[in-house]
């Protein structure tokens, strides 16, 4: 792979695929590190009082410390570094409509919301495939977008090739044609 | 050695000495007056060395018996290998090409995800028929130093 035809996607709406791949690696990583919390507490809680601690995954309780663990999760990703662990993954980021980083009030709108995208059979998510800037429910909501936005490396050399990062001029929209890639590219 | 020889080499040992010495002047100056890298650049070395039958050379060659000769086991305790490991710093080498392929390996994953992403968006615009570009790049791409 050459980096010439990557740098042709860095700056444009992130599309389906993509967005699922690294929701499944979010997912994944942020459920393993709450089992692993939970394991520990209940290890720590028999250390100390000597009883078995074992969690009930049939009450609320964790279903609510799940939920808050995931807001806090994605929350807190998208308000400092603009992406998750899989978003990085597959380079990917979450910025305001305008280009701009995502500030924290948006970034909690968007986890807020998030969670109702998935309902009415992710519902919410239609917007990934059909809308035109590839904008979920979440995203209209809080006015984000996500791009591609990877730094894209010259092969071998490891020498930096470009990448469209925080504070890059936006180009001139709606009044030029795509430079996207055909599909299938 | 006669009276007669003694008489003989009276003679001839001076004449030759002579001879020996105007030999050695007109050896000399020939030498002198000879431009030798102008009789070297006369030779065609091309044709010389076309002339040579490097295969028939080689093939006189037993390369079986040259290394045959040669101690291989000596040869190797002569090399310093821990001197020559600590040189080349074989650690760095590693995780910098390592580094580099894993590096290389996620950007391939992401181009052929972008890819799948663009074959999925052609079918939905074929879909929903939709004529208009695809929208512009939300963000500029920033070049490297």
């Amino acid at each position: 792979m050459t980096a010439q035809p990557a740098l042709r996607y860095q700056g444009h709406y992130a599309g389906a695929v993509s967005r699922l791949a690294s929701f499944v690696i979010d997912i994944v990583v942020s459920a393993g590190i709450f089992s692993v919390a939970l394991a520990a507490i209940s290890y720590g809680a028999q250390v100390i009082t000597g009883n078995l601690v074992s969690w009930n995954h049939t009450t609320g309780v964790v279903a609510g410390l799940f939920a808050a663990w995931e807001l806090a999760y994605f929350g807190f990703s998208w308000a400092t570094n603009g992406r998750t662990l899989g978003m990085a993954v597959f380079g990917i980021r979450v910025v305001r409509t305008d280009g701009a980083d995502l500030e924290p009030r948006h970034a909690t709108v968007r986890a807020l919301v998030f969670p109702f995208s998935f309902l009415f059979c992710g519902l919410g998510f239609l917007g990934i495939l059909v809308q035109r800037e590839h904008r979920a429910l979440h995203d209209l909501a809080a006015g984000s977008a996500v791009i591609y936005a990877w730094t894209v490396r010259a092969p071998g050399t490891g020498e930096l090739e470009a990448a469209p990062g925080p504070g890059a001029t936006p180009p001139e929209r709606r009044d030029q044609p795509s430079t996207a890639p055909a599909a299938g590219a | 050695m006669n009276t007669r020889d003694r008489a003989g080499k009276r003679w001839t040992d001076p004449a030759e000495a002579l001879a020996q010495q105007v030999t050695e002047r007109v050896v000399d100056l020939v030498v002198g007056a000879i431009d030798v890298n102008e009789i070297v650049a006369r030779v065609d070395v091309n044709a010389i060395i076309s002339r040579v039958d490097i295969d028939a050379v080689l093939r006189k060659i037993d390369l079986n018996d040259l290394l045959g000769q040669v101690d291989v086991n000596e040869l190797a305790q002569r090399i310093d290998v821990a001197g020559l490991v600590e040189k080349a710093d074989l650690g760095a080498i590693i995780a910098q090409s390592s580094g580099g392929m894993a590096r290389e390996a996620v950007d391939a994953v992401r181009y052929r995800t972008a890819g799948l992403d663009q074959v999925i968006d052609h079918w939905v615009r074929l879909l929903l028929r939709r004529k208009d570009p695809a929208p512009p790049p939300l963000l500029a791409v920033q070049a490297g130093p």
